[in-house]
């Protein structure tokens, strides 16, 4: 099954919450994140750019152990403004569509009913 | 079959203090396993937070197993500021507090010991609960110059409408924003506030993006262009220290063009021609000039506020921080009231205690009420600081903080012998730390209760008590609605909640104490919700039903404001006063007027050629709360530096690279930051973060504290007339040049 995370980066306010909590649902070390958030501080043309956009690492794994458990990815759970959402792509897309300032990091897993029948054969 | 990883128990409660270190009230979900905390996760059925949690609060598993946290009551055995101790048990810390407890009050009076908390929400009444069984009134937030942290705007609430106020975020309903009473403000005001970094009492400050996200305008009045001034429809660039000035000019706009609610005027306020008379001092012209915001957007933002029904304003401490803080508060409260935005869906509602259970008292009568007539009128008039301000002694029940630092130097009114400081790490973050140093160094005997060795415990304690996060604590968090329930999780060896170490010493000084257990005196407190400590525990948290005295809304129509029972407010004259008749009474001017900050390019033009840069201190971190954190890795590794954010072109006339290590100077000191080039803050301007020390270096050298912390740079002393407001935190002067060095030793990025 193809997911999406999904990210409105107008509301992004930079909390960091969304890399505390990757670290604790995971238990990363210390120089482990799998979600960094990345400041975009500038000077445009028609004022100052002030955003920010959260950016899976590698070590991210869209939390599959609590979405099979039929939860939100901690990321998405903790979110201070709420600008995160996960679900099926397609659902994503449609969101994205919507709206400007969005992004969408997209993945492949077997889904719950996937992974029961692997198991079973 | 249970899986080996699960949890053994998953327990709810409510975050408050220690731990996250906020005033917030986020219910979260702990799940345990073998006596220890595995995860901390946000409720997402909790209204106050629906889930979500800030970074502190998500490193709080950190916080409670870090290797440094103080597991033992130390008692001192080398000198002041050695850091030599020898580790005691808590009857042997017990007695021997007890017993120099007692000796000082035989000697001097029990007066002389005084009891200082920090900002720690929890902390507050237990202590207070301690220092009155002891027989002291001088129970305080110390280090703050005007008592400058949000009581100037409690105090001015308290005079001008009777009751405290906040912006509805439909926060007194379990419902939210789908309440069919609940209206969306059409503009909120957010005067000082940075609602994506920081939370106010009762108040998560992301209600405020929940709202701007369905619709709501905003006008931004900040000196720094944050990432909420980046979303406002009007971003106000003000000069910082000059709200008094701008609260005043849009005051002047909406009289003057009559877009004030007249029938709300008329009906529920008094002296509104003294204060339109007042007004016509601060025309937009001469507010321009004073504030830098241009004079359209002065404009503009008034029209948009007072326009908007129901509209909103979301205050932080610089209004208290501005010179005659409470009467900057006042004139904001005159904004939100002549706009008639008092007690109505999406206004500002009226915001009691749920059910009137108390947090703790917050007046004289409600102590009396609470911990009984503890003390003769005689001992409770010898609070310091009631005879020089007499708001601190009507509208206030706490000693006024600049009183107790002359008083630590000058044994006047009466010489002071010691202290308990509990969660206030003074060293770090009071202005003038050197001086209050100097001064509580004069004490005989000083008790510190926290959780982490700091620069406070290490240059003045004699006894060190170790204190519990919010995990570790059974209570009840009354402040604003809902009413909560908190229930410990885990234990750490060797720590207590200040809930406890207060209850029992309280026990040991006064055996008369009514209560025989911490669950008698919460379920004593309770009693107003029809609950006990158990019944609500069991719910976790409640709502008063709609239509109680402590819900929203228009309360002073019915009758439920005063204790007469008449409609009105809870004022003298049943109404807002815009003219104050208290402040008529005691002398000082009823009518709110604009005060220059102390050191400026205007009030002293000599010393700007000197400093020239203007200097605001305490820029918030959604990292730190204030001087804690800086030791919790994932959350240090964000911000591994005191920063000062400074414009490139002020920098790069001064030789400055981004990242390049600086002074910060001035004429009362000078602290190292690393500049941060950045395009949100005036040329004329220089931000920095407060409260920093660094774990990471020798407790002998006090964290080298002395090298980073900015508060050096802050007179005292500059409280306003009433002794409300006026520390001087956010608008000092400084020049700023390249350091030859950075700091050695200083913690560094892990590779990322």
């Amino acid at each position: 099954m193809e997911y999406g995370l999904y990210i409105d980066y107008e509301w992004c306010s930079g909390c960091h919450s969304c890399e505390l909590a990757c670290k604790q649902e995971h238990g990363l070390k210390t120089d482990e994140w799998g979600i960094r958030v990345v400041e975009r501080l500038r000077k445009a043309k028609d004022g100052i750019v002030s955003e920010y956009i959260p950016i899976p690492t590698d070590l991210c794994n869209f939390c599959m152990t609590r979405v099979m458990e039929g939860k939100q990815p901690a990321c998405v759970h903790h979110c201070m403004t709420k600008c995160m959402a996960f679900g099926p792509i397609e659902d994503m897309a449609k969101l994205a569509a919507k709206k400007k300032k969005t992004v969408i990091w997209g993945r492949s897993y077997p889904s719950r009913s996937e992974l029961i029948s692997a198991t079973s054969a | 079959m249970k899986k080996t990883n699960e949890p053994d128990r998953r327990v709810h409660t409510v975050t408050w203090s220690a731990g996250p270190g906020c005033h917030g009230g986020c219910g979260v979900f702990i799940d345990v396993k073998d006596g220890k905390l595995v995860k901390m996760e946000g409720d997402p059925d909790h209204p106050y937070n629906n889930g979500r949690l800030c970074p502190r609060a998500l490193a709080i598993k950190d916080f409670i197993y870090h290797p440094d946290r103080l597991q033992n009551p130390l008692k001192r055995t080398g000198k002041r500021g050695e850091n030599k101790w020898e580790r005691i048990s808590w009857d042997e810390a017990y007695d021997l507090i007890e017993k120099r407890m007692k000796d000082i009050r035989e000697k001097y009076g029990a007066e002389s010991m005084i009891f200082i908390q920090g900002t720690g929400r929890n902390v507050g009444g237990w202590l207070l609960l301690l220092g009155y069984s002891y027989g002291s009134p001088n129970w305080l937030q110390g280090g703050l110059t005007g008592n400058s942290c949000f009581h100037p705007r409690l105090v001015s609430m308290r005079m001008t409408q009777g009751d405290y106020t906040v912006p509805d975020c439909s926060q007194f309903s379990q419902d939210r924003y789908e309440d069919p009473e609940f209206v969306l403000p059409e503009c909120c005001m957010i005067w000082g506030q940075n609602p994506a970094k920081t939370c106010n009492d009762g108040f998560n400050a992301n209600w405020i993006i929940d709202m701007m996200k369905r619709g709501t305008k905003t006008v931004v009045v900040d000196p720094v262009y944050t990432w909420i001034a980046s979303k406002a429809t009007i971003w106000l660039q003000l000069r910082p220290g000059t709200d008094g000035a701008l609260a005043l000019g849009l005051l002047n706009v909406i009289i003057n063009e009559g877009i004030y609610d007249k029938e709300f005027v008329e009906k529920w306020t008094y002296g509104f021609d003294k204060l339109a008379e007042r007004v016509q001092e601060y025309p937009p012209e001469k507010v321009s000039q004073i504030t830098w915001v241009p004079k359209e957007k002065i404009i503009e933002a008034a029209r948009l506020f007072a326009k908007s029904k129901p509209a909103s304003i979301q205050w932080g401490v610089p209004v208290d921080l501005a010179p005659e803080g409470a009467l900057v508060a006042n004139s904001i409260i005159h904004l939100w009231t002549i706009t008639g935005n008092i007690d109505i869906p999406g206004g500002m509602a009226i915001a009691r205690m749920a059910y009137d259970v108390p947090p703790y008292p917050m007046s004289q009568e409600a102590i009396a009420e609470y911990y009984g007539d503890v003390m003769t009128p005689e001992q409770m008039a010898k609070r310091i600081g009631i005879d020089e301000y007499p708001v601190a002694k009507e509208f206030h029940w706490r000693a006024q903080a600049d009183m107790i630092l002359e008083a630590l130097l000058t044994d006047k009114p009466y010489p002071l012998k010691g202290a308990w400081i509990a969660g206030n790490n003074m060293l770090a973050s009071s202005a003038n730390p050197r001086k209050y140093y100097e001064a509580l160094n004069r004490l005989d005997f000083i008790v510190v209760v926290d959780l982490f060795m700091n620069p406070t415990a290490v240059a003045l304690a004699d006894v060190v008590l170790p204190a519990a996060t919010m995990a570790e604590r059974n209570g009840i968090r009354a402040w604003w609605t809902p009413l909560n329930a908190m229930e410990s999780a885990v234990e750490v060896a060797g720590c207590k909640p200040d809930e406890e170490i207060c209850f029992e010493l309280a026990r040991r000084l006064n055996p008369n104490l009514k209560w025989k257990s911490l669950e008698d005196l919460f379920n004593d407190f309770l009693r107003p919700s029809g609950l006990n400590y158990e019944q609500l525990k069991e719910k976790g948290w409640i709502f008063p039903p709609k239509g109680h005295p402590t819900q929203p809304y228009r309360r002073h129509e019915k009758g439920l404001l005063r204790k007469d029972g008449k409609p009105g407010f809870n004022t003298p004259t049943g109404k807002v006063e815009l003219y104050s008749t208290h402040f008529e009474r005691w002398g000082y001017d009823p009518l709110p007027y604009y005060e220059e900050p102390h050191m400026s390019p205007y009030s002293t033009p000599e010393l700007a050629k000197k400093y020239p840069l203007i200097l605001t201190t305490g820029r918030r971190s959604v990292l730190y709360f204030h001087s804690e954190h800086r030791n919790i890795k994932p959350l240090r590794e964000l911000e591994p530096d005191p920063v000062l954010e400074i414009h490139p072109d002020t920098a790069s006339s001064l030789g400055i690279e981004d990242g390049d290590w600086v002074w910060v100077e001035n004429a009362h000191g000078r602290c190292k930051r690393k500049a941060k080039y950045f395009h949100g803050v005036h040329p004329k301007v220089v931000q920095s973060s407060h409260g920093w020390w660094l774990p990471e270096k020798r407790a002998e050298d006090l964290f080298d504290l002395w090298e980073v912390n900015i508060n050096q740079l802050i007179p005292d002393g500059t409280q306003a007339k009433c002794g409300f407001g006026g520390g001087q935190y956010k608008s000092l002067l400084c020049k700023v040049y390249r350091a030859d060095e950075g700091i050695e030793g200083i913690y560094k990025k892990e590779t990322l």
